[in-house]
């Protein structure tokens, strides 16, 4: 499993998500006030760098293999694991300055590694191979704008600033992010498991429908 | 003669075909119809702060330049892959550079829409007293918006298509996404110093909050804790007209540049355009520091939303 985790995973573009978070809380850390947007470009950064770990180059050979879908999962989890080490790291380290939100900070990171993986695994359980790069395109710089932007953050704070209030309510802003996390939880097992209803089922054949438009 | 004239149309036809790939692009909706709405929004005057429009033009950077770039990175991406699965095709890679740069005049016109949505809500949503620094016109301020808010929608795509050329990695656009804003973010200007040589990046503010201490300039890193400082608005040294010219120069550089990775084309042409480019970006650039507004202009008024 190790072996297979060593050569499938781009473990260069990994570690430079990783490196590239580092830098981002560590300049937050620097200066919370005026660096603020760069804590939801590193959310953005994990979207994308958990979905890259389950890019398969050799996917029309694996994907016949006798190994599952959830083993290859599995193998690959130690990339998603050292994302979520970084993670944990990096918001303790900068803890004293994220105006006594760091949990719910750290929740955002959990959860966008989350969102990650349970996109890739969808989408490699429907034989795409290079699903992260496809997310990673999207979600990177997706989530930096809307970190630069915040529209609409009174009713939808997605990244919440300093101390709230007028700049987005960090309560509303972590009921989403659990719920969201839930979401992507709750569809990553149900990939795994590799449930013959769910693939079938109306809710899924729309979003394949929707996705292969927007793809 | 006709080879110039089937080459022209040939520009012509691949232009209007990326600008309806850049037109059915996705991201670029997504930030479009997101500018559009803030921009409509801003004309209402809801979620204004007393600057007015003073400082939209993060709306178009972000959503237009930085989106921008992986746009037209991924089509780039796309034209090479065309042309590599045609084998060996009529149309030279330096056209087919052209035509995806002229793709760009799609987010170029949002911008333009956003940035006149936002001089009419100066003027019709004025800033308060605490905003304007004495002196400073109003051309001053829309010089500035137009650089971060219409070139950055420029600028950006055009360095989308400069990375594919040169970096043709995956990942890459991506990667310089973050970086790019990484680096504006700490040029954006007042952060660690005044920074006047900030006017060589290519999104940068020019009024904006200032934090002073015992009337001292003290730059804004960790300003915003300390009980002690004195929030004003002011200028941050620089020339936004000449900085304006600059940004053009550097958008034409970044097409030659572009135009020049083609083996066939005319490198040795193309070679002396580059430098002459370079050589008038360096001396706008230069100019943008030393001619004009060297100096900071603070308003003496309290900054009342800062």
């Amino acid at each position: 499993m190790l072996g297979y985790a060593a050569r499938a995973v781009p473990w260069t573009r990994v570690a430079l998500a990783a490196a590239l978070v580092v830098v981002l809380i560590e300049l937050v850390r620097r200066d919370p006030w005026a660096l603020w947007p760069l804590e939801g470009t590193a959310v953005g950064v994990l979207v994308g760098a958990a979905a890259w770990c389950f890019d398969e180059q050799a996917a029309a050979v694996v994907d016949v293999a006798p190994r599952g879908l959830a083993w290859r999962t599995t193998a690959r989890l130690p990339a998603v694991v050292l994302l979520v080490a970084v993670w944990v790291a990096v918001v303790l380290h900068a803890r004293s300055v994220l105006f006594e939100h760091e949990l719910a900070i750290l929740l955002q990171g959990l959860v966008a590694v989350l969102a990650g993986t349970a996109w890739a695994t969808w989408r490699r359980s429907g034989g795409e191979a290079m699903p992260g790069l496809l997310a990673a395109t999207v979600a990177v710089p997706v989530v930096t704008g809307w970190a630069l932007v915040r529209p609409f953050e009174r009713g939808l704070p997605v990244f919440p600033y300093a101390l709230g209030g007028e700049y987005g309510d960090w309560r509303t802003s972590t009921i989403g992010w659990t719920a969201a996390g839930a979401l992507a939880l709750i569809a990553l097992g149900i990939t795994l498991a590799d449930a013959r209803w769910w693939r079938g089922s109306v809710i899924v054949m729309g979003a394949r429908c929707l996705l292969r438009r927007a793809t | 003669m006709s080879t110039s004239l089937a080459s022209g149309s040939t520009l012509g036809a691949l232009a209007k075909q990326e600008i309806r790939n850049y037109l059915e692009h996705k991201l670029f909706w997504f930030g479009a119809v997101l500018t559009l709405v803030l921009a409509v929004l801003m004309l209402a005057g809801i979620g204004l702060d007393d600057s007015s429009s003073g400082s939209y033009m993060i709306v178009p950077g972000a959503l237009l330049g930085v989106l921008g770039l992986v746009v037209l990175n991924g089509l780039t991406h796309r034209s090479d892959r065309a042309a590599a699965a045609a084998g060996a095709v009529a149309v030279p890679e330096r056209t087919r550079t052209l035509a995806l740069a002229a793709a760009v005049v799609v987010p170029a016109s949002v911008a333009l829409v956003a940035w006149v949505a936002a001089v009419i809500t100066w003027y019709v949503h004025p800033p308060t007293d605490d905003v304007m620094p004495p002196g400073i016109s109003n051309a001053f301020v829309h010089a500035m918006q137009f650089g971060d808010g219409v070139m950055s929608a420029v600028g950006g795509p055009l360095l989308g298509l400069l990375l594919a050329r040169y970096l043709p990695k995956r990942g890459v656009a991506v990667i310089a996404s973050v970086l790019l804003v990484i680096v504006t973010i700490l040029l954006q200007g007042g952060l660690i110093g005044l920074q006047p040589y900030r006017v060589f990046w290519v999104w940068t503010y020019f009024l904006s909050q200032v934090a002073l201490h015992d009337g001292e300039f003290t730059g804004a890193m960790t300003a915003g804790a300390g009980p002690d400082y004195e929030w004003h608005m002011g200028t941050y040294p620089g020339n936004p007209f000449i900085w304006l010219v600059y940004l053009v120069v550097l958008c034409a550089l970044g097409v030659v540049i572009a135009v020049y990775h083609d083996p066939e084309s005319d490198r040795v042409h193309l070679r002396r355009v580059a430098l002459g480019l370079v050589a008038a970006a360096v001396a706008l650039g230069v100019l943008a520091m030393t001619v004009g507004y060297t100096e900071q202009v603070v308003n003496p008024a309290i900054c009342g939303f800062c």
